[in-house]
């Protein structure tokens, strides 16, 4: 006991010096750098178009094509035969209204086709040439990417091609996304 | 020794700040390259199946026809009892047949060389022929007059075949250097050619066989053997290959015993160009010719029944029995082979008018008539599906279809000779075809189908008996504004 009280001005000092060390410890340092991000939204390369047969008689009614959003969503209606394979030839494009190349796929399939449709295929065709480019299934969620390249002022010709066994009439909606990007990277 | 000094370093101090600038804009370019844009757009399909607006009926044409999936799927069945047998003739490989059923000469098929005696006759009997006569003595001594009747034809392929009936009348007994025969002419304007002879001579009984080359001034003979002439028509058979120059002769006596000689002369290259017959006839002497037919191999596929001793008759089942038969001259039965393949020896009547072929076999009796049956001749027995409807199609709907049928795969256990499948009434579009076992056209020409209206599909077809045809199809129709197009599966068999 008289040893620490021998050393009251020490330990006094030491105490201090503890005390500003944590709070220099302690204390939060904040760096600030200027980033400057510029959006500048232009005239978008990739555009929607309907296909030729869009708009005709269907099986019942007529092929219903719907684009809006600037013709970078398309909504597309159909009345297929509940019975046997019913193809739709044309019934969209995809157009690259830009200066450069772009790869074409399909992702974010949110709501694919099922029972009693048993196959279901976009099929994709060079509109210039009707080469056939590839298919993307629409039965499944996976991602189709790429399903090719797509020029400068070219077209991509879509089909549809449906195989139902119903004895019944009904209706049901695939719900996807046609990706494009000058780059042929994996999809985030 | 003195060293070399060293050359400065790209990284000496100087070069730092460039060597900075650089790994900047490295960095930069690969930033850039690795900046992976991706844009993305929404796409909603939806499908809403309706009624299926075209559905198959049976047809009720005697065909078995199984229907499902609310009609929109067929199975066809063609039973047996649906096909008729038929005997076709496929190949006729003579190319010169001649009976003398009227004058050969007044009509112009035969062109006569020779001396003006002895005398060319046509004679009308109830089995007409022609005859070459010297009894009216002009001939004399030892010489002979020569005759030939050649006809126009010029020959094709690698062997050629050539048969006819002979017989010899001398009234004033055998006469040396005496002969009748066939004439294979390389050129008949330079006068070369060869000579299948069948000599008389002065004993009864030594006559000989010789094939002889001739030329302008000259004749050769180029083999010889023996063969007694006793009269009655004999039967000439000879064969010569145009591209080796072998030749065979043969004659066959009344009991068609043979008696052959054969040697190998290509003198005369691609003889021969045209034949014909005749001989030479000694003073007195009178040869008549029956039934002269020339035949060739020249038919890639049929060319190998060319011989005109028999007739061939393909597409039978083995040990299946087939004849000719005709009035007073009906042939021995012939055997199918284990390749189905009958050849009936013709050598008796070689030409037959309004003759029929007989088939008989298991659960098989089928007889034929042809207005001529000629040595040489191939025939094949088939079966054979007569045009009928194997399936209907209704359409339900309000507008119109265009339909069409395509085949998309198919098996074949024998052989189709051919298959004609149609859509839409008639046979004036274009059928899908099969021939030889072989797709010709494998999707039918587009019909119109009208709102309400029914049509149907329809085939023809001729095959191998026993055989199976399996053909996998896809029925089509689409709307011809919209190119909207739907498909249904058929299968369609075919028993022969």
């Amino acid at each position: 006991m008289n040893s620490i009280k021998n050393h009251t001005k020490e330990l006094v000092v030491l105490t201090i010096l503890l005390a500003v060390a944590v709070s220099v410890v302690n204390a939060a340092v904040f760096v600030y750098y200027p980033i400057s991000i510029s959006a500048e939204w232009n005239r978008y390369p990739i555009k929607f178009e309907q296909g030729t047969n869009a708009g005709h008689y269907d099986i019942d009614g007529t092929i219903g094509v719907t684009l809006e959003d600037g013709d970078t969503t398309a909504t597309i209606t159909v009345h297929p035969s509940r019975r046997g394979v019913t193809r739709y030839k044309d019934i969209l494009k995809i157009t690259n209204n830009g200066t450069q190349a772009y790869y074409i796929g399909f992702a974010n399939v949110t709501d694919h086709f099922g029972a009693p449709i048993s196959v279901a295929k976009l099929l994709l065709y060079n509109a210039s040439n009707n080469n056939y480019i590839g298919e993307v299934d629409l039965m499944d969620t996976l991602n189709t990417w790429p399903v090719g390249s797509l020029s400068a002022g070219q077209s991509i010709r879509v089909d549809l091609l449906l195989k139902i066994s119903s004895g019944s009439s009904g209706s049901d909606t695939a719900e996807f996304s046609l990706v494009y990007s000058p780059t042929n990277e994996l999809l985030p | 020794m003195r060293r070399k000094p060293l050359s400065p370093s790209f990284f000496s101090h100087s070069n730092y700040s460039r060597l900075l600038l650089i790994l900047l804009l490295l960095l930069i370019a690969v930033t850039l390259v690795s900046a992976a844009v991706f844009v993305y757009y929404p796409v909603g399909l939806t499908a809403s199946w309706v009624a299926p607006p075209i559905r198959f009926l049976d047809p009720l044409s005697g065909v078995s026809v199984t229907l499902s999936n609310e009609n929109t799927t067929a199975v066809v069945d063609v039973p047996t009892t649906m096909i008729t047998r038929d005997l076709i003739l496929v190949k006729r490989n003579a190319f010169i047949y001649d009976d003398f059923n009227n004058d050969p000469l007044a009509n112009g098929r035969i062109t006569i060389l020779g001396s003006c005696n002895p005398g060319y006759r046509w004679v009308n009997a109830p089995d007409p022929y022609v005859v070459f006569d010297a009894s009216n003595g002009a001939s004399g001594g030892w010489n002979v007059d020569h005759m030939v009747a050649y006809y126009a034809n010029q020959t094709s392929g690698t062997n050629v075949y050539l048969l006819m009936k002979t017989r010899r009348s001398f009234p004033g007994g055998s006469q040396a250097n005496s002969w009748k025969g066939f004439f294979l002419f390389q050129s008949i304007a330079n006068r070369l050619y060869y000579t299948y002879e069948f000599r008389d001579s002065f004993s009864p009984g030594s006559a000989f066989m010789t094939i002889v080359m001739c030329g302008p001034d000259s004749t050769t003979r180029l083999v010889t053997g023996g063969r007694p002439d006793s009269g009655g028509w004999y039967t000439q058979w000879g064969v010569r290959n145009r591209n080796t120059g072998y030749m065979q002769f043969t004659t066959y006596d009344t009991a068609y015993t043979p008696s052959t000689i054969s040697v190998t002369n290509n003198s005369y290259v691609g003889a021969p160009i045209q034949v014909g017959f005749g001989g030479g006839l000694a003073r007195g002497g009178v040869y008549y010719f029956d039934d002269f037919i020339a035949s060739s191999d020249a038919d890639p596929i049929y060319g190998m029944y060319a011989d005109p001793r028999n007739i061939t008759v393909i597409g039978l089942n083995p040990g299946w029995r087939v004849r000719v038969e005709a009035p007073g001259s009906t042939t021995q039965w012939a055997v199918a082979d284990a390749y189905g393949v009958a050849r009936i020896n013709m050598m008796d009547n070689p030409i037959v008018r309004d003759g029929s072929l007989h088939v008989v076999g298991s659960s098989i009796d089928v007889t034929k008539q042809f207005s001529t049956i000629v040595g040489g001749d191939v025939y094949r027995f088939i079966s054979v599906l007569t045009d009928r409807n194997l399936l209907a199609y209704h359409n339900y709907d309000t507008k119109s279809y265009n339909v069409y049928l395509k085949l998309d795969s198919y098996s074949i256990s024998g052989t189709v000779y051919f298959l004609n499948l149609w859509v839409g009434s008639g046979t004036g579009t274009t059928p899908i075809r099969i021939a030889d076992n072989v797709v010709v056209t494998d999707t039918s020409s587009t019909i119109s189908l009208g709102a309400s209206a029914t049509n149907y599909m329809h085939a023809n077809a001729a095959l191998t008996p026993s055989s199976t045809v399996v053909l996998t199809l896809s029925f089509h129709y689409y709307i011809p504004s919209s190119e909207v197009e739907v498909e249904y599966p058929v299968t369609v068999t075919i028993h022969g």
